[in-house]
């Protein structure tokens, strides 16, 4: 078996993982905090304990956070392992080295930042698009329509690979042979 | 390329390191284990003054060690005073980044002396 391993981010609004989320008056601020926080304290976890370096082959999905925490953590993970790499010193790269190498982002909940080719920008730091995962969570409230990659500024094969190819290939899924219209 | 003399030999004993100044530029000079190193005294992370850092060894962790914690390298690593970030003496390289390395200068000991060339 080589399926990667994916991390789904709480079964529930969880109040307690990774902080208090019971402080907050409403859902708004639960909603906002809890997955990608979940999300960077698993990532962060994963790191710290070594696990891409005991695991080479070991592949990781991050789903249901979005993508743009993504290159905040590789920068402020890479700044602190430059200070503390004598804790960690099982990484034999940088963190961001093994995320961009080792690890896939799954798109929903979609960043949705006023100026689409600042998504794309960001896609590109994480790695470009081989590393990300179209992903709806239909059907929960804040589901993605598959079209809302579709309108990226990206070119068709990125768009390609995010809507379906990365995931053939990291599940071991064989690709289906490609519909040709020829004629009229 | 200027040589400078830095001091005799007997003010460089092996395990320490000194900061010398060379004209404008202060340099580390390094005695580890009877060779000499030179490092410029300013840290490409954000300038600190790397060569008044600690010198000492580092952690290692890997199938090598039995995935047991151990200390390696004792007196081959320098520690930025500022941010902690280790480098290599005898390359100049950080052990956390290929983007953080520092130059060499050339060292060497003659007729007693230590000798360091800038330029």
């Amino acid at each position: 078996m080589h399926l990667p391993v994916c991390l789904h981010s709480v079964t529930i609004v969880s109040p307690a993982f990774p902080c208090q989320l019971d402080q907050f008056e409403n859902h708004f601020a639960r909603q906002v905090l809890s997955h990608s926080f979940a999300m960077m304290a698993n990532l962060t976890s994963i790191i710290h304990s070594g696990v891409p370096a005991r695991f080479p082959e070991l592949r990781v999905v991050f789903t249901e956070a979005g993508i743009a925490w993504v290159p905040y953590m590789m920068w402020r993970m890479d700044k602190y392992f430059h200070e503390y790499r004598r804790m960690v010193p099982f990484l034999e790269q940088r963190p961001s080295d093994y995320i961009r190498e080792r690890m896939w982002f799954a798109t929903q909940p979609i960043e949705e930042p006023d100026e689409p080719k600042d998504l794309v920008a960001t896609i590109d730091l994480i790695g470009g698009p081989e590393r990300i995962l179209f992903a709806s969570d239909w059907p929960h409230h804040d589901f993605d329509n598959p079209r809302a990659i579709m309108k990226l500024p990206m070119p068709r094969e990125a768009k390609r690979k995010i809507m379906g190819e990365n995931a053939l290939r990291l599940f071991g899924i064989p690709a289906p042979a490609e519909k040709i219209a020829v004629g009229a | 390329m200027a040589e400078h003399i830095v001091g005799p030999v007997a003010d460089f004993p092996p395990g320490t390191h000194r900061v010398v100044q060379v004209g404008r530029i202060e340099i580390g000079i390094f005695n580890v284990d009877g060779a000499f190193h030179a490092l410029p005294n300013i840290c490409p992370h954000q300038f600190g003054p790397l060569c008044e850092g600690t010198v000492n060894g580092t952690t290692a962790c890997s199938a090598v060690t039995g995935w047991q914690f151990a200390w390696v390298r004792q007196g081959e690593v320098v520690t930025c005073p500022w941010h902690g970030i280790e480098f290599d003496i005898a390359t100049g390289q950080a052990l956390a980044s290929p983007r953080l390395k520092v130059r060499k200068y050339t060292v060497a000991v003659e007729e007693g002396y230590v000798k360091v060339s800038v330029g």
